[in-house]
């Protein structure tokens, strides 16, 4: 590789922009609020409430913080960093960030009937997949539900949940 | 009592409180919003939380995301990003536009890869997706026209079936109307119909989306007196109801008021006032006669009633929408446009070029319900074609129903669909008498359709999508049938691969089908007479295309693609001699007569070509990109004489036999290289924004290479051209208005079409108000 070419990508690599920690800090935000408008079988509503993260994402930080304020009714909350398909049983959320969305159908063969909600970051995965799945309506953050995918891992949802975001399994 | 007055009070209190509470968060700004704390936000309700989301808005990150990769519908008839998409597509935003200073949407196509864009006269382009420019070559202008690519406004086809191609200058709408253009490279025909063999171009209008009154105004105006404005208002009624009214006016002269009159026996007469066009008179030795180059009955004044004038048009459209749920809607549009160009001629006449006067209107509804879509048009009013020349002038009357359904079962979408299509000309109107026109009275083309479309997704990776359509059409006993078949594998969000085949066909023409024309050339040189006759039946123009393409994201703010294709295109038609017969059509007229007759010539092209474009986006405020097509194109059975010179070779013919002749030259050559297509067009883009993003400039730079246009009346080179042109433009009032400088082609005069105008430098200045 020539000096040039490496000054080309040493250029792009320096104009990567910094991620915007807003959106992260919402999306955990999101996350804490989905949880007041779902209910989880009671054999789940014991021990700690666990979020599991699937791959590195800026959205543990902030969900920490969370964790660190609030619990989740009379569950403390936990945030777990998911390595392998094996740790996510015993979580109650599972988010997949956008960069590991490849992943998702296994992971959803993994988490069904298993009382877990996944929620995704990235068009269209709530029709396939996901619970829940984050989306950008010109460029401002919202949220796909998927109803049927939810209830079919025995979790209620509130109604006043779809008026909120986007309901697609319609 | 006071327990009572106690509770209300307090109550009152509350609801005070938790209004004001709501106010203030509708009133929050951003950086309000970035003060909270955790605290504050974690006893939020859920709604006001996804309001803050709202109004901290656009991250960085997602700016450069839709700066790179748009939302597009063209390619799958649904939303996906473009890095997505199955096929080769580009799309450019209205903001993209407006920044770059184009005129037009025509202008704006300089910004799209793969497009090869050359202006005629001022404001006048020729516009061709790939190339095929030209075929047959050594013909009429109205070959040089693009029959081959559709062009759409949200769907509805604004074609000229008369002969083919896309008259640009009737369209009603403005850039006011638009949201952004979506381009396919490549056959499109199982989605989107006849001719879209080259490509597809769909102009997506905008939507109200603001709850109050707004209302822009946009205005050009500068040097050859040209004037260029736009008008729009809009509002959302309520929650369901939204309207929208446009206009836009544009004058643009051209820089000189000369007409190209071709090389007319044996002399070279070059570019001639009107005058002199007019007192034009030459000797015929052949008929001992004097002539004019012109037919009697042509009233120059009339046919060019001002030369120095390029384009003048207007246009006026409304839109309303109404959309109850979420998957129900209602859209309907309606518009007005009346226009008058000075561009290359369409019929066969002494100079290149030619007036077009269109006035027309049109009603387009879309019914959404669930995964039905019903969207039914209708345009009508009146072309005239080749102004003031008898029989170009025809009433419009164009119907078009197209009927789809989303079926999902899983990860497989269907969709079924059936389309029909009425184009009806009538030219009676507007002749002098019944026999003298192309069509001599109504006729139209009838067309029906079905199609299928299946979507598969496996394993959110790979893709396969196959489309059927099959059409039938009132002028031919045979079904036609396009395909489009694509195998996409999205390896992760930085690598996208796919590999499409696909096959579409041009429809028939209404004067390939239909012309009886007898040219009576009284007054002019030999033949007498020439009779023009369409016929049914003939071969469509058929492409067959194998795309490979790839799309690579490596950082969050570059991405590159690149697409090559392989197309053959064969049953090429036109217009050629067919008998002559010495002693005129009836043997009492005893003057030659020739038969032209519209038919199939053997012609096959074979293009094959690479496209890339690399979008970079080092900072929000810079937008840079890059873009090309290098492509080559091979003729086969190429007939490399004019349709004059095989009526000559007729002539000779029928004097050595016995005054007739049906003997058409039967030369062909072959491994020909299409010279009227550049082998390399692209361009380069840069946006930059400046003291907080008050001042953008924009630069763009579009360029091909050397190729030539050979007519029947000559051929002629087309150097290569760098057309840059720097926009400049500075926000005030609160945003509120826009002021610009806008200089186009800015490297100077240079002809990019035939027998066309040379393209000079132009200033505009502008100003844009938004309340």
């Amino acid at each position: 590789m020539g000096i040039k070419q490496l000054l080309f990508l040493a250029a792009i690599v320096l104009c990567i922009p910094r991620v915007n920690a807003q959106d992260d800090k919402f999306k955990a935000l999101f996350m804490y609020n989905f949880t007041k408008y779902l209910e989880w079988p009671t054999q789940m509503q014991q021990g700690n409430f666990v979020i599991g993260v699937y791959g590195s994402s800026p959205v543990i930080a902030e969900l920490n913080i969370i964790a660190g304020k609030r619990g989740i009714g009379r569950q403390k909350l936990e945030i777990r960093k998911i390595n392998e398909l094996a740790e996510l049983t015993g979580c109650h959320i599972v988010y997949v960030p956008e960069a590991r969305t490849d992943k998702l159908s296994q992971i959803n063969k993994v988490c069904k009937n298993h009382g877990i909600v996944l929620i995704s970051d990235g068009p269209g995965l709530a029709k396939s997949y996901a619970g829940l799945n984050y989306i950008k309506v010109n460029g401002k953050l919202n949220f796909e539900i998927n109803r049927q995918h939810i209830e079919n891992e025995g979790i209620k949802v509130n109604t006043a949940l779809f008026s909120l975001g986007i309901q697609v399994d319609q | 009592m006071n327990k009572l007055l106690h509770i209300l009070l307090l109550l009152f209190i509350a609801i005070f409180l938790h209004a004001q509470d709501k106010k203030n968060i509708a009133q929050f700004t951003k950086d309000d919003v970035l003060e909270l704390t955790y605290d504050e936000l974690l006893e939020m309700p859920f709604e006001d939380v996804i309001e803050l989301a709202e109004i901290v808005g656009v991250s960085l990150e997602d700016l450069i995301e839709m700066l790179l990769n748009k939302d597009v519908v063209s390619a799958s008839k649904k939303i996906e990003t473009n890095f997505e998409a199955p096929l080769s597509t580009s799309v450019i935003s209205y903001d993209e536009i407006v920044s770059s200073g184009a005129r037009s949407i025509e202008e704006a196509l300089r910004l799209v890869p793969g497009l090869i864009v050359r202006e005629k006269t001022n404001g006048n382009f020729d516009i061709h997706i790939r190339g095929n420019d030209n075929l047959p070559a050594h013909h009429l202008f109205v070959y040089s026209e693009n029959s081959i690519s559709l062009v759409m406004i949200d769907g509805r086809p604004v074609y000229n079936y008369v002969h083919g191609g896309t008259f640009w200058e009737t369209l009603p709408i403005g850039l006011a109307d638009i949201d952004r253009i979506e381009v396919i490279r490549g056959p499109s025909s199982a989605l989107y119909g006849p001719n879209a063999v080259s490509g597809v171009v769909n102009i997506i209008t905008k939507r109200q989306t603001e709850e109050k009154l707004s209302v822009t105004g946009n205005v050009q105006a500068g040097a050859q007196k040209t004037v260029i404005s736009d008008f729009s208002v809009g509002k959302k009624i309520n929650k369901y109801l939204s309207f929208r009214a446009t206009s836009n006016f544009e004058t643009l002269n051209r820089n000189t008021d000369k007409l190209y009159v071709h090389r007319f026996n044996k002399k070279e007469w070059g570019y001639l006032t009107k005058q002199q066009l007019d007192t034009l008179r030459t000797f015929s030795p052949l008929e001992n006669e004097w002539f004019n180059v012109f037919d009697p009955h042509d009233d120059i004044n009339a046919m060019y009633p001002s030369p120095i004038l390029a384009r003048q048009r207007f246009g006026a459209n409304g839109y309303l929408v109404y959309r109850p749920k979420k998957d129900v809607c209602f859209d309907l549009k309606g518009g007005y446009q009346y226009s008058q160009v000075l561009s290359t001629t369409m019929g066969d006449n002494p100079t290149s070029y030619a007036g077009r006067v269109s006035n027309t209107q049109y009603a387009d509804f879309v019914a959404m319900v669930k995964g039905l879509k019903v969207q039914t048009n209708i345009l009508s009013g009146w072309q005239d074609i080749v102004r003031c020349d008898t029989g170009f002038k025809v009433d419009i009357l164009n119907l078009n129903t197209n009927l789809e359904y989303d079926i999902n079962y899983g990860n497989l979408n269907l969709k079924p669909g059936f389309a029909f299509q009425l184009a009806g000309y009538n030219d009676l109107p507007y002749l002098r008498r019944a026999d003298q026109g192309f069509l001599n009275g109504e006729k139209s083309l009838w067309t029906t359709a079905i199609s299928l479309r299946a979507d598969y997704l496996i394993r959110e990776k790979i893709r396969l999508i196959g489309a059927i359509r099959g059409e039938g059409y009132n002028t031919h006993n045979k079904m036609y049938l396009s395909y489009q078949s694509v195998l996409s594998y999205k390896l992760n969000n930085v690598h996208h691969f796919r590999i499409v085949a696909s096959k579409a066909n041009r429809s028939p023409f209404l004067l390939d089908s239909y012309a009886d024309f007898l040219w009576n050339r009284d007054g002019r040189p030999m033949p007498g007479y020439i009779q023009y006759n369409g016929q049914k039946n003939i071969d469509l123009l058929t492409m067959r295309t194998i795309e490979i393409g790839y799309r690579i994201k490596p950082v969050k703010n570059v991405q590159a693609d690149i697409e090559f294709f392989v197309s053959k295109t064969k049953n090429f038609g036109a217009l050629y001699p067919d008998s002559l017969n010495l002693n005129g059509f009836s043997n009492a007229s005893g003057r030659p007569y020739v038969s032209m007759l519209f038919g199939n010539i053997g012609l096959e092209s074979e293009q094959s070509g690479v496209t890339y474009n690399l979008s970079w986006i080092p900072d929000k405020n810079i937008v840079l990109r890059f873009f090309g097509t290098y492509q080559q194109t091979s003729l086969q059975n190429v007939i490399s004489f004019s349709p004059d010179s095989a009526i000559v070779y007729m002539f000779s013919a029928a004097m050595s036999g016995s005054g007739y002749s049906t003997h058409f030259p039967d030369e062909r050559d072959q491994n020909i290289n299409n010279v009227s297509t550049p082998e390399f067009y692209g361009g380069i883009v840069a946006e930059f924004k400046l003291f907080n993003q008050k001042l953008t400039l924009a630069s763009n730079l579009y360029a091909y290479s050397k190729h030539e246009l050979q007519t029947k009346y000559g051929q002629q080179q087309i150097d290569e051209k760098f057309v840059l042109n720097l926009n400049g433009s500075y926000k005030l009032l609160n945003n509120k208005a826009k002021v610009s400088l806008n200089i186009r082609n800015l490297l100077g005069k240079k002809r990019e079409f035939a027998y066309m105008d040379e393209i000079g430098r132009l200033f505009l200045l502008g100003l844009s108000i938004t309340l």
